[in-house]
């Protein structure tokens, strides 16, 4: 009896391990820097990806894969699957789930097929795939995947601190982040991805009120399962930050990843964050 | 006052005083403070350009009486009640919120009364005291509250013995130059500083032009104050400004030099004469209009060495000068930050026009103007609590001499407002960062006055008197630094004291550096102060801004 699969794009920073070891397909997105494209992780590493874009003369742009990427994806999954999850980032960030969409109707399959907002980024979206995918495997099935999804977003929370609201404020996407803040005085903004919202936790200056700040929040969440510190491109940083998390989660039980140029683009590098499910 | 005509003599001895007659008095009181207000600024504990407490107090009473500049009521308790509003909403500084808060008192007790007499103004008196001490959260003896409970105590004595207010109203006023003396004996930074508490000696000042004029005596020309006052070490000197604009001072070198002569020549030009010395040296001292008066006579006497010559008029002059510059201030290059009703919103004083912006950029509603030397009003914050599209306020004073006002705004406001109190610009910086527009306010508010202790404050300033302070020997005209308000070095070169105060400020364990510039700063200078700092303290990320603040050099932060 073959089960369900479970399909999310590179933006959840699922470590290829990790997708692998749970049969979980990631599909690449696309990293543009002026008319050259490049596939996330595939044809552009991370730190290559952050030192172009700290030094580029051009800001890099990011594509959702085309329908026909994903078509090929399910293609090969129909098969052997009793039914496909494609879980992606919030509809009003990226048009990923829309191009899953299109590239299952081009697949043409015949079983059970659901493309969820996941309302989260990197591995936010990450540990959603992978708690589905550990469903999916014990069983579950494609309607009882979506309950698992719903509880699971209402669990999963990601906190970040970036080095300027300057990319956040270049992307548009983020509302609050359209102010005045920051344009007199450095000042690094604190957001919170939650439920495909995302929100302001204030403004701090230095780097270790920042990451003090992270904790707090973390902390206020009571219980926490699983935890995944975030960087762009600051692994020292992170590093710090993972230290300081200890007394919640041993160190070598936290995922650490250098996070996906689709956000990266937006927050710039130099930040730092984390996901976490709450218990 | 029942005795007394429209003349304005009273000879006689006061009975009963109706509300005309408590108008007249706070006049004469207020005269009395307007002429020595500048001896009761100088009673400053820090030599830095601080809120003035003599100017801050005569605000409070022009706001005061001008509540009821056109009431010829003759109701005392009404006049009362409209000088008590009229000085809680023109309260400035904490003294003149403090004098706002004895007049609430005072005027509560007599609020039903036509006219009131010795004893009634004895409970009046007691229960001024009272208010008074509770409007501060940790009353210090040895300030104005002190002086205004003694006088209090003074009244019901004296009420007891007689029904005569003037006698009353004389052994208060006694009573208050004795416990004004013995301010530095309770407080210790006022003996370490060697002066008298200043808002004690302002309410003496008041409620001696008052006495006066229930005597009969003028308090339009220049006196010297009373003996009671001209405590040994007190700043004191100016003693009597008012009349005339110039302080001069001079050293005539001779022989022959006939000191009587001299002095009373001198003293014909003007007021406040001081003529010391021998056949060879004799130091002169006085007060006029043109200062070439005295120095021309001075020359043909001797060769004059020494010549120093103050305008006095000058700092109020600055003072009214720079707040008409901050309130007209072109700089207005950022949007405002839009308050959605319901939402918390931030009010913070700020002292130039760059930190106004800087605020401003962090999401503060309203910026009123105002800091060191220019205490904004309990009205003006107000106000601009009042402009604001939410009923939801936090205050941020940014300087200790506005927490106060802050407060007071906050209760009359009328809206749920909150005071954060903050001491420094940079306290206000850290807290208006921790701002979640959308919060509970009080939670909100905590965070922000949690924010508001990670920060280090500087402050680079120039002497503006010789004393010994907190160990460090402080020379008038020398650069001063402080942190987080105290004095922690002081010499002749800048670059020393700005290295000294970050030292102080522990900027070794600090991740980043601001520093805000003031007017007497150009850029260029902030930039290679900048660089100093960083050659000082190679790990600290260092930032400079415009903060066009007067009389600081910088304001520097510490994160």
């Amino acid at each position: 009896m073959c089960s369900v699969r479970v399909v999310t794009d590179s933006t959840s920073d699922l470590p290829a391990r990790v997708a692998e070891e749970w049969g979980i397909s990631v599909v690449p997105c696309y990293v543009n820097f002026g008319t050259e494209s490049y596939l996330d992780q595939v044809e552009l590493s991370r730190p290559e990806f952050y030192r172009r874009l700290a030094s580029g003369p051009v800001h890099p742009t990011t594509a959702a894969p085309p329908a026909g990427v994903f078509a090929e994806v399910y293609q090969g999954l129909i098969q052997e699957s009793s039914g496909i999850i494609s879980i992606h980032p919030p509809d009003h960030f990226s048009a990923l789930r829309q191009a899953a969409v299109n590239g299952w109707e081009m697949a043409g399959g015949e079983i059970p097929y659901l493309a969820l907002d996941g309302g989260q980024v990197s591995m936010g979206l990450g540990w959603i795939a992978l708690r589905l995918a550990q469903a999916a495997a014990g069983g579950a099935d494609v309607t009882a995947l979506e309950a698992t999804a719903a509880e699971l977003g209402a669990r999963v929370f990601v906190f970040a601190a970036l080095e300027s609201v300057e990319f956040l404020r270049r992307s548009g996407r983020v509302g609050w982040a359209r102010g005045t803040v920051g344009k007199l005085l450095r000042v690094r903004p604190l957001l919170r991805v939650h439920r495909g919202d995302i929100s302001s936790l204030g403004y701090v200056r230095t780097r270790q009120a920042a990451i003090e700040r992270l904790v707090a929040q973390v902390e206020g969440l009571g219980d926490v399962q699983s935890i995944a510190v975030l960087h762009s491109n600051a692994p020292e940083r992170a590093d710090e930050f993972r230290q300081r998390l200890a007394h919640l989660r041993p160190e070598e039980q936290v995922l650490t990843v250098n996070i996906t140029p689709v956000v990266g683009t937006h927050v710039g590098p130099g930040a730092i964050g984390i996901a976490v499910v709450q218990g | 006052m029942t005795n007394e005509g429209e003349t304005g003599q009273a000879p006689e001895n006061v009975v009963l005083c109706e509300g005309r007659g408590l108008k007249q008095l706070l006049e004469a009181g207020m005269a009395w403070l307007d002429h020595n207000h500048q001896a009761v600024n100088a009673l400053n504990v820090f030599p830095v350009p601080d809120g003035d407490t003599g100017i801050n107090m005569l605000l409070t009473m022009r706001s005061a009486l001008d509540e009821i500049a056109d009431d010829e009521s003759r109701h005392v308790g009404k006049i009362a009640q409209k000088v008590a509003h009229g000085a809680l909403m023109g309260a400035r500084g904490n003294s003149g919120v403090i004098l706002s808060q004895i007049w609430r008192g005072f005027a509560r007790q007599i609020e039903d009364l036509e006219a009131f007499g010795a004893r009634e103004f004895a409970a009046a008196m007691r229960e001024a005291s009272d208010t008074a001490y509770k409007g501060v959260v940790k009353p210090v003896e040895g300030t104005i509250l002190t002086v205004i409970r003694q006088a209090g105590e003074a009244a019901e004595t004296a009420a007891q013995a007689g029904d005569d207010l003037t006698e009353t109203f004389g052994k208060v006023v006694s009573r208050c130059h004795q416990a004004v003396a013995e301010t530095p004996q309770l407080l210790q930074v006022l003996a370490d500083a060697g002066v008298v508490d200043a808002g004690g000696q302002g309410l003496t000042l008041i409620l001696e032009g008052m006495l006066r004029r229930m005597r009969g005596e003028t308090v339009q020309v220049d006196l010297q104050l009373p003996a009671a006052a001209e405590l040994e070490g007190a700043m004191l000197v100016h003693v009597a400004e008012g009349r005339y604009n110039y302080d001069v001072q001079f050293v005539i070198k001779g022989y022959d030099l006939d000191t009587p002569v001299i002095r009373d020549k001198i003293d014909s030009m003007g007021d406040s004469t001081l003529v010391v010395g021998d056949s060879n040296t004799i130091k002169v001292h006085v007060h006029v209009d043109d200062p070439g008066i005295p120095i021309s006579y001075g020359v043909s006497r001797g060769t004059l060495v020494d010549v120093v010559v103050e305008n006095m008029q000058e700092q109020f002059q600055e003072f009214v000068r720079t707040r008409a510059a901050a309130e007209a201030s072109p700089v207005q290059l950022l949007e405002k930050p839009q308050v959605e009703p319901g939402q918390i919103a931030v009010v913070a004083v700020a002292p130039g026009p760059g930190l106004a912006s800087v605020l401003e950029s962090l999401g503060v509603a309203r910026v009123v103007s105002g800091g060191q030397t220019m205490n904004p009003s309990t009205e003006e914050i107000v106000a601009a609590m009042e402009e604001i599209g939410t009923d939801k306020i936090i205050v941020l004073p940014n300087n200790k001499n506005i927490i106060m006002a802050a407060k007071t705004a906050c209760e009359l406001s009328g809206k749920q407002a909150r005071t954060v109190p903050t001491r420094t610009v940079p306290q206000g910086v850290s807290a208006a960062l921790a701002l979640m527009p959308d919060g509970d306010l009080d939670a909100v508010a905590e965070a922000m006055a949690e924010a508001a202790t990670e920060v280090a404050t500087g402050e680079i300033t120039t002497a503006t008197r010789d004393v010994e302070l907190n160990g460090v020997k402080v020379q008038n005209g020398h650069y001063l630094g402080l942190a987080d308000g105290q004095i922690c070095f002081a010499g002749p070169d800048v670059a020393e004291v700005i290295r000294e105060t970050l030292d102080r400020m522990e900027v070794e364990d600090r991740e980043l550096l601001t520093l805000y510039y003031g007017t007497d700063v150009t850029s260029q200078d902030a930039n290679q102060t900048a660089a100093l700092a960083q050659e000082w303290y190679p790990h600290l990320e260092v930032e400079v801004v415009h903060g066009g603040q007067p009389h600081y050099y910088y304001i520097m932060s510490a994160e």
